[in-house]
């Protein structure tokens, strides 16, 4: 075991390997206020990677109903209750990860779902919290009836737990782009990545024997473009760029903004110590309980830094390049009522206005002799 | 296959050791018996009787994590032949359930011999070898042996409920048309190589075959390798996985070096 460091959880910890960074690393911001499990990016996913045999109950991407929904059963309470409660003290973590709280004669703290886990991935679809009384009518936030969609891909993360676990070493993560790879024809279906992945995102094929994963549409990512679960999100939640770590924080570089600078965005379960990079705009309507078990201490800061993104001269903007474009966004600017994104090279990709042009009508309109509505 | 294993039994049974006693056990090392003919490859073959046993001792993985935390078979019966060209290893242990399926958390019985790669007696670390001193590994597994046997290998079959429309692209796997053996099996053995923990590799030259069965709560299995030249003093090793106990990968019951010694 190697020392290294993880700024998710505010110290050093204990890796199966030594650091080695990628040149830059894959990175994502999900806004989850935004998602309606509408379940195209999962579709899209779906049709574009796992459509083959032994894939019939594979959802590299998925988008689960909190708190009740899980794909596969339980994934989140299983690891949780493997790890124990744990401590944070302000944003250091305090407690194990799951290097650290592995088994002796194990690499990882990890359990294996049953095969049948898997087969209800729409389970505690729209289920609330809790319920309320009859008579009763919503009332602002926090109260019990939250729930709110978490979509889920493989977090490419910087200490892969499937990565650690391989014995022979048939899981890389590429230097060019820190995407994580199970390579098929070296996999001998050991299955110990599915074990140890706490987000439980490798799968076991059956029919080829080996496991299988998100390979974050890597002949995509090379051309410049997102992934398909990115591109297709009618709901333009998502925007996939480059993660720096804290020390080389571009503010031009919209996910180093979004996490880095603003601190808006958070890591899914920082705690397991495996440096995810997929971060999660927190929902605004959930305890702030709940928010920090899932993403981390600084989440209902997060959330609250999001309520009062309207008024913000930045924000608004770059919220506005999710789903604007296809291509990879390195870099962004926001001049006048424009935002722009760029390229690795400079090369403008898009330019969008941050607010919709608005056109106020004339209820009744004289040239078509017909009343019209100015639904805002 | 049937007539070569008669064969075998009758170069066996009417040669000098019909009337004796089934030989005594082998306590210093496996002695292999020498043939005129070609070794039985079905493991219920009466002429295994006359090859003298060996008991080898099995301990759990526990050099390199994930190790195996215990031993559920401690020891397995180890006997073997050989016609000069081949070699036929008849390995058998308890095992009183039957586990032939390879899917989630469902890991198949098996089997492997090792051989030091450069055959003789310089043998590298008994546990996969060691850079640049391989091994040769023979290995058997039960599901395998079931899809050799005309066990259909579909996702159907192991889950009857499934719901499953078409395959937009057909009978494309990933594994399989990246090379990967194990997506493709061809009968129900590999031969493999390795130089240390992590290193297992498809060997250039697939040869052996293998037959196991699962009678009476106990496998037999039977690996024949053919030979570069006639066995000499040597050492072999053996693994048992107990897929029942979810044994898989480096989570197995290994023997140390065992000497092989040639009957005269």
């Amino acid at each position: 075991m190697a020392l290294v460091k993880n700024w998710q959880i505010g110290r050093e910890m204990s890796y199966w390997y030594a650091e080695s960074r990628p040149k830059r690393q894959f990175g994502a911001v999900f806004d989850i206020n935004k998602c309606i499990a509408c379940q195209t990016c999962t579709l899209a996913c779906k049709t574009t990677w796992t459509s083959g045999k032994g894939q019939e109950y594979m959802l590299w991407n998925n988008v689960e109903t909190k708190p009740y929904g899980f794909y596969p059963m339980a994934w989140d309470i299983n690891a949780l209750n493997l790890l124990g409660a744990e401590k944070w003290s302000g944003g250091a973590y305090e407690g194990r990860t799951l290097f650290e709280a592995a088994r002796a004669g194990e690499r990882v703290l990890g359990y294996t779902p049953d095969a049948l886990d898997y087969a209800h991935p729409n389970l505690g679809e729209d289920e609330t919290y809790g319920t309320t009384d009859k008579g009763a009518f919503l009332q602002g936030v926090h109260n019990q009836m939250w729930m709110f969609y978490l979509a889920r891909i493989c977090n490419h993360c910087t200490y892969p737990a499937c990565l650690a676990s391989c014995p022979r070493g048939s899981i890389y993560k590429r230097p060019e782009d820190g995407i994580v790879l199970l390579d098929q024809s070296r996999c001998r279906g050991y299955q110990e990545c599915v074990k140890a992945c706490p987000y439980k995102k490798v799968f076991f094929n059956p029919v080829s024997g080996t496991s299988e994963k998100c390979i974050a549409c890597f002949p995509k990512i090379e051309m410049g473009e997102q992934p398909q679960c990115f591109t297709n999100c009618i709901g333009k939640i998502r925007l996939q760029g480059w993660i720096s770590t804290p020390d080389k924080v571009r503010e031009d570089n919209p996910i180093d903004y979004l996490v880095h600078v603003r601190k808006i965005a958070c890591p899914l379960f920082p705690q397991f110590g495996l440096e995810p990079n997929v971060y999660y705009v927190p929902p605004i309507h959930v305890p702030d309980r709940y928010l920090r078990m899932m993403f981390g201490p600084n989440a209902p800061a997060a959330a609250a830094e999001y309520r009062k993104a309207k008024d913000d001269p930045i924000l608004p903007a770059l919220f506005r390049l999710f789903g604007s474009t296809p291509m990879t966004v390195a870099r962004f600017e926001v001049a006048g009522d424009f935002v722009s994104g760029f390229d690795d090279t400079g090369k403008l990709l898009v330019r969008v206005p941050i607010l919709e042009p608005k056109v106020e009508r004339p209820l009744f309109d004289k040239k078509l002799s017909i009343y019209r509505h100015n639904t805002p | 296959m049937r007539a070569t294993s008669l064969a075998f039994f009758c170069l066996l049974g009417c040669g000098s050791r019909t009337a004796t006693a089934p030989p005594a056990p082998s306590a210093t090392g496996l002695v292999v018996s020498t043939l005129a003919g070609t070794p039985a490859a079905d493991p219920t073959n009466a002429a295994w009787d006359h090859a003298k046993p060996f008991t080898a001792k099995l301990v759990p993985q526990d050099v390199t994590e994930p190790r195996l935390r215990e031993t559920t078979v401690p020891e397995a019966e180890v006997r073997a032949v050989s016609d000069g060209k081949t070699l036929a290893v008849r390995v058998s242990w308890p095992d009183a359930t039957r586990d032939d399926e390879l899917a989630l958390q469902r890991f198949p019985d098996a089997c492997a011999v090792q051989l030091p790669g450069i055959p003789g007696p310089d043998v590298p670390d008994s546990q996969m070898g060691q850079p640049g001193r391989p091994v040769h590994i023979t290995l058997w597994k039960a599901h395998w042996q079931a899809t050799a046997d005309g066990r259909p290998h579909t996702v159907q079959r192991l889950f009857p409920n499934a719901l499953i429309d078409y395959y937009p692209h057909g009978d494309h796997v990933a594994a399989a048309a990246s090379g990967n053996p194990m997506a493709s099996p061809a009968g129900a053995s590999q031969d493999l190589e390795a130089e240390g923990f992590g290193s297992l590799r498809r060997a250039p030259v697939q040869a052996s075959v293998a037959h196991g069965v699962h009678e009476n709560g106990r496998w037999t299995v039977v690996l024949t390798r053919p030979l570069a030249q006639p066995l000499t003093k040597t050492y072999l090793a053996i693994a048992v996985w107990d897929g029942g106990k979810g044994n898989n990968g480096a989570r197995k019951m290994r023997s140390e070096w065992v000497s092989v010694s040639v009957a005269p």
